[in-house]
């Protein structure tokens, strides 16, 4: 990566676009013109609710006191529990919190605001307008971080809002704390809204599909609470906690002579295969004639990226990466992802690591000798079917693909036989070969209605990768009902570049998610881009307030194809099926009308509307001034169905 | 119920993106020859071809294949819709006749040539 093409933010040119940036500039003038020296987590009272010019942030907001004096005036204080408890969120490094307040976490809303907000290393607690969009905040956010954070959520109404998000990020193996506030004891509830909001065993709603869960009972519980949910959602397989925070624990003042919160930050080190299946591994891939090799949520990290790669190039063996990550450089040779087919028709060994649907995947190569490696054997639960269909297995080693790379690299090069060399070399620049076919198909395919309305997901992509190639781009949201360009035809040769796509398949996944994601990018000075459907954004619109009032950059194109589009063809069969005729089978499925421009606007974000395919290069080069300014920007695309 | 359709389904496809499309009339019998071109593309959005595989065709990833181009032959081509091979819904003759399966071959075959990625600057082989 070039120094041109890092610091997008810094580097391009704000000017320009003042009609549609001017919220930011308005929101710069409310906060003082960014002068705060606390972190960027203050976001401005509206002059609206205020009634009166925008104030000036106080001497308070401005200087964060120092950790030391925030101790001495603790003694002096009095200290509450939900200190404690944002002083623990601080030093486990969940910092960033997005979320909607509720009545059963206020304590710990007002301690992290007036505590963990003024630390040297402040806490974020962030507005969300929907759990779902807080829990799809934090599961985005910890797929670019390489670390989880928290989110905060009401108890019953608010922990039922945000049960689809977790499924997601339970299914996408992806690492969130969640908390939820709980009133536990009768005697506390002041009234029948409170006995609403009380539930005995709040987590159980979700418990089929979190790692770990537990309501503690003291603030040396919490603590290990926390750490130890903490520990089992980032050790692999990652996934989703809960903990539910009582509130009269957060609202219990702390005795002097009490401990403040002493933990550590544990760093995680993910389970390895054993040596014996590593080694029988790579006898097995060594000897292949046509090993192939295929990716799902593989690389967690960079290094996870780079260790495949050097997998696949030292075996010259095809890669099929199924995308719940980016695995694999899109345009590398050994990149055989639109190939399937053909590369598991040839296939005699395949080594599988960290897929999901390892059944669906290898079809094609039934008699294939098939090695699984993959956390997912480590942890299952029953109820909720996202394990998939059994494979036919023969060797399946338990153990973190990424983590076990490095094994299984070093066996494999004492296992292949020196006389193998020059037919590795021959294998692979066969399949290098085949992948300009594919490259070339992929630009013809692109071409097909270039100019017609309305736009292609292919002409979209394509301008959109025109404008932005020699910047740091991140693509935060999935691409396949947008057709799968950048898979094809974008060079993606970083880790961070991709982060796959909800996992569940629910929607509602995308907003929150694209927009945490775009949070974690922002400190890095990245590009974050996402095209996402007109479904998903109307489910979680709320998750554009959230960016704009945060000033969270992100590059947001609507896929408006007008409905529910997987829908339309479904009932569409069933109708042909049935020999009923298509002819009703709109019903229900169609959004039309809806102008998802004036939807962003609404929210803040500097937004466009886009129906002319000749028009999209210049709404993007606006969009993408807005977007290095640092605020977020809309396209709505008016868009063929796929 | 045809208008209905156009009023509903289509319209949400077409969202802010031109004239509705009117339902040319048809002729009752008539040869392969004649076969009409602008009711096929009446035809081929009211029955759906559309929504897999694109406005003009061109077929999209998780839907459906591209029709063209190339076009294959007119009798596979029926014959596919009469007795579908892979995910394709049946389009039998008690909502399809075969002259509206004609017209709508015409109307794949009056397609325009496409570009080609040679002629536009940010499709070009970058090697």
């Amino acid at each position: 990566m070039t120094g041109g093409r890092r610091n997008f933010l810094k580097t391009m040119s704000a000017g320009g676009l003042a009609a549609v940036a001017a919220s930011g500039k308005a929101r710069a003038a409310a906060s003082g013109g960014g002068t705060s020296k606390v972190a960027s987590s203050v976001p401005p009272i509206p002059a609206a609710a205020l009634e009166t010019a925008p104030l000036e942030p106080s001497e308070s907001v401005q200087t964060a006191p120092s950790d030391a004096a925030l101790s001495a005036s603790a003694r002096a204080q009095p200290l509450y529990g939900s200190d404690y408890m944002a002083d623990c969120l601080q030093h486990l490094g969940l910092t960033v919190i997005p979320q909607v307040p509720g009545s059963t976490f206020t304590g710990l809303h007002e301690s992290i605001v007036n505590r963990g907000m003024l630390r040297e290393k402040p806490l974020d607690l962030l507005t969300v307008t929907h759990e779902e969009i807080g829990v799809a905040f934090a599961h985005g956010y910890a797929k670019v971080a390489g670390d989880a954070t928290a989110t905060i959520v009401h108890s019953t109404v608010g922990l039922q809002h945000a049960s689809m998000a977790l499924y997601n990020a339970w299914c996408d193996r992806a690492p969130v704390v969640c908390l939820t506030g709980s009133l536990t004891d009768p005697e506390s509830r002041k009234n029948w809204v409170d006995w609403m909001h009380a539930v005995s065993d709040g987590p159980a709603l979700t418990r089929d599909f979190t790692k770990f869960d537990e309501t503690p009972r003291s603030l040396p519980h919490f603590t290990e609470s926390l750490v130890r949910g903490y520990q089992m959602a980032m050790t692999p397989p990652q996934g989703p906690v809960v903990l539910a925070i009582d509130l009269n624990l957060q609202e219990r003042r702390i005795a002097k002579d009490e401990a403040l919160p002493s933990l550590r930050k544990p760093r995680i080190s993910a389970p390895q295969g054993d040596s014996g299946g590593v080694a029988e591994a790579a006898k097995m891939l060594a000897q292949a004639e046509n090993p192939v090799l295929i990716a799902d949520r593989t690389a967690r990290t960079a290094e996870g990226f780079g260790a495949l790669i050097e997998l696949a190039e030292t075996l010259q063996a095809p890669v099929i990466d199924m995308g719940g990550r980016l695995n694999f450089p899109w345009l590398h040779p050994l990149n055989q992802s639109f190939n399937r087919g053909a590369v598991l028709r040839e296939a005699d060994v395949i080594l599988a690591m960290e897929v999901q649907d390892l059944s669906n995947a290898v079809r094609p190569a039934p008699n294939a000798r098939l090695i699984s490696l993959s956390s997912y054997d480590y942890y299952l639960k029953s109820n909720y079917q996202s394990f998939q269909a059994m494979p036919k297995v023969d060797l399946a080693i338990a153990g973190d693909a990424e983590a076990t790379l490095p094994a299984l690299l070093a066996a494999l090069r004492a296992a292949i036989p020196r006389r193998s060399r020059s037919a590795i070399a021959d294998r692979g620049a066969r399949w290098a070969e085949d992948r300009k076919g594919q490259m070339a198909r992929a630009r013809r395919e692109a071409a097909l209605g270039w100019s017609i309305k309305p736009i292609t997901t292919g002409r979209v992509w394509a301008e959109v990768h025109d404008q932005v190639k020699d910047m740091d781009w991140a693509i935060v949201g999935g691409c396949h009902f947008e057709g799968k360009w950048p898979q094809q035809l974008w060079d993606a040769r970083q880790h961070h570049q991709y982060i796959g796509d909800s996992g569940g398949y629910g929607l509602g996944y995308l907003p929150g998610a694209a927009v945490g994601a775009a949070y974690a990018h922002r400190s890095e000075g990245r590009l974050p881009i996402v095209f996402g459907g007109d479904g998903d954004l109307l489910m979680a619109p709320g998750a554009l307030f959230t960016a704009a009032y945060h000033t969270i950059p992100l590059l947001y194109l609507v896929h408006n194809n007008g409905g529910y589009h997987q829908e339309i063809m479904k009932v569409q069969e069933q109708a042909n099926a049935r020999a009923r005729g298509i002819a009703r089978t709109h019903v229900g499925n169609v959004l039309p009308g809806a102008d998802y421009a004036k939807l962003g606007a609404s929210m803040g974000v500097a937004s466009q509307r886009v129906v002319e395919p000749g028009d999209l290069r210049a709404a993007i080069a606006r969009a993408l001034e807005v977007v290095a300014s640092g605020e977020p920007a809309l396209i709505d695309i008016v868009s063929q169905g796929r | 119920m045809r208008s209905l359709f156009v009023a509903g389904a289509l319209l949400a496809l077409a969202a802010a993106t031109g004239p509705v499309i009117a339902q040319p009339s048809g002729e009752a019998e008539r040869p392969m020859e004649q076969a009409n071109a602008a009711r096929g593309r009446y035809l081929y959005f009211q029955t759906g071809c559309y929504a897999c595989h694109g406005t003009i065709g061109h077929g999209a990833f998780l839907a459906g294949p591209k029709l063209t181009p190339p076009l294959m032959a007119f009798e596979p081509f029926s014959a596919q819709l009469r007795e579908p091979v892979g995910r394709m819904p049946r389009y039998g003759a008690e909502t399809m006749s075969d002259e509206d399966v004609a017209d709508i071959y015409a109307f794949l075959k009056a397609i325009p040539p496409q570009p080609t990625p040679d002629s536009i600057d940010m499709l070009k082989d970058p090697s």
